[in-house]
């Protein structure tokens, strides 16, 4: 193959490596579906066919909501001011 | 099936990239390639481009970033309205340092494309979708159009507070491509020397000007808007612009004087990060170089055109030859 080119498609590469890898390292970061859906399967609703009001009893436990699988990250409300840039001259 | 497959990680793909830069040294290992950008203490107005080798280095995680403070805030202005950044360093130093200053891009885009369109385009898809369509069809006007916003968004200036004490970034590269990436960014934004200027004219010269007159008949509306690019010709909004004190914005004797074109610029200020004060571009030191300069135009949005060695050294590289012939014999 011409040099050029292959020089070309191995800058392609290394970008296109570097990007995914950017790319898959922030999706690491949330739970994909495929995991909140796993969590839930685990969670012990109780004999569903019983058509026994489940709530009242105390050792049953409860379905999680989505909201309480996904713990999201506690975010501190950023106690650093954000500042306003210099005035433009007059 | 999920567990017996192999992950492609980060840090597999890291390797990957690693086995075929260490084969791409063969053949591009000439010349040294070195950008440095300082951020003082305080408020900051810089050069984007200048910011380019240090975010370079933080996106790929800066542990070894020596005195990076706990954050640091960039704002990025868009003609109406400034945009937030904020890396912290905790974010720096796991490799996600870039990811506000993404989202807060991504911001700034749809902001001056709905002002630089007067709202016909509000998002940056639909926006390069029509660009892609016009250069395509080699709309002559268009092209001119295209090359002159994006000249400006080139040489756009930032502001960056930062809190604690001054720190340096510093990038070096011994690869030729990689090299003169950081030459063009200081030819562009910082004090390039004479010998990266001359290796950078050389690269082009040599590596990139022959591909692109090559392709120059298969897409004549592309080859059109690099020739445009290379022009010296810079759209300018009405009001305060945002531009950098560069090299590259000077007059053919080394003067900011913005006189060629149908600007009316009445007022240009470089800022000097050391003593926090603005200065009159005219009078500025070389040593400020790189730094963020503001221009005022006082009429309509215009064509500020800037004539020079560098420019024409970069555009005659891509003349067929015209502008190099002979003058006419007289009729």
């Amino acid at each position: 193959m011409n040099k050029h080119l292959e020089r070309l498609l191995i800058v392609g590469v290394i970008l296109c490596a570097v990007l995914l890898g950017f790319y898959l390292g922030t999706r690491q970061q949330q739970p994909s579906k495929n995991d909140v859906k796993e969590d839930k399967i685990k969670v012990d609703v109780g004999n569903s066919e019983s058509n026994v009001d489940v709530s009242e009893e105390k050792n049953v436990v409860q379905p999680k909501s989505v909201g309480d699988i996904i713990k999201k990250p506690e975010v501190k409300k950023e106690s650093i001011p954000v500042l306003q840039p210099p005035a433009l001259p007059e | 099936m999920k567990q017996n497959s192999i992950r492609i990680t980060p840090l597999v793909l890291a390797l990957i990239a690693l086995i075929f830069f260490t084969r791409f040294q063969v053949y591009a290992a000439e010349g040294m390639g070195t950008c440095t950008t300082t951020v003082k203490s305080g408020w900051n107005f810089k050069s984007a481009g200048s910011l380019v080798c240090g975010i370079g280095k933080i996106g790929s995680g800066g542990r070894s970033i020596e005195y990076f403070p706990a954050y640091l805030d960039i704002y990025l202005y868009s003609g109406t309205e400034y945009t937030h950044a904020r890396m912290t360093k905790q974010d720096v130093e796991s490799g996600r340092g870039t990811r506000s200053l993404e989202s807060a891009l991504e911001k700034y885009t749809s902001t001056r494309i709905k002002k630089i369109t007067n709202n016909q385009f509000d998002s940056y898809k639909n926006y390069t979708e029509d660009a892609e369509k016009n250069i395509e069809q080699n709309n002559t006007g268009k092209i001119e159009e295209y090359a002159g916003r994006l000249a400006r968004e080139i040489f756009t200036s930032v502001w960056v507070y930062n809190p604690a004490r001054e720190f340096t970034l510093t990038d070096t590269s011994q690869y030729k491509s990689s090299s003169a990436l950081m030459w063009a960014a200081n030819v562009l934004f910082g004090d390039v020397s004479d010998s990266e200027y001359t290796q950078l004219v050389q690269y082009v010269q040599d590596d990139v000007i022959g591909e692109l007159l090559g392709d120059a008949n298969r897409h004549p509306g592309m080859f059109s808007f690099i020739k445009n690019l290379f022009s010296g010709n810079i759209a300018i909004d009405k009001g305060w612009n945002f531009l950098s004190y560069s090299k590259v914005l000077k007059d053919e004797n080394g003067v900011m004087s913005f006189g060629n074109g149908n600007c009316s610029i009445t007022k240009a200020y470089v800022f000097d990060n050391e003593s926090k004060k603005w200065i009159q571009a005219a009078t500025a030191p070389r040593s400020m170089l790189g730094a963020g300069m503001v221009v005022y135009n006082s009429g309509a949005p215009c064509t500020l055109i800037i004539k020079n060695s560098i420019i024409s050294t970069f555009r005659n590289f891509l003349n067929d030859g015209s502008e190099n012939a002979p003058p006419q014999l007289p009729e």
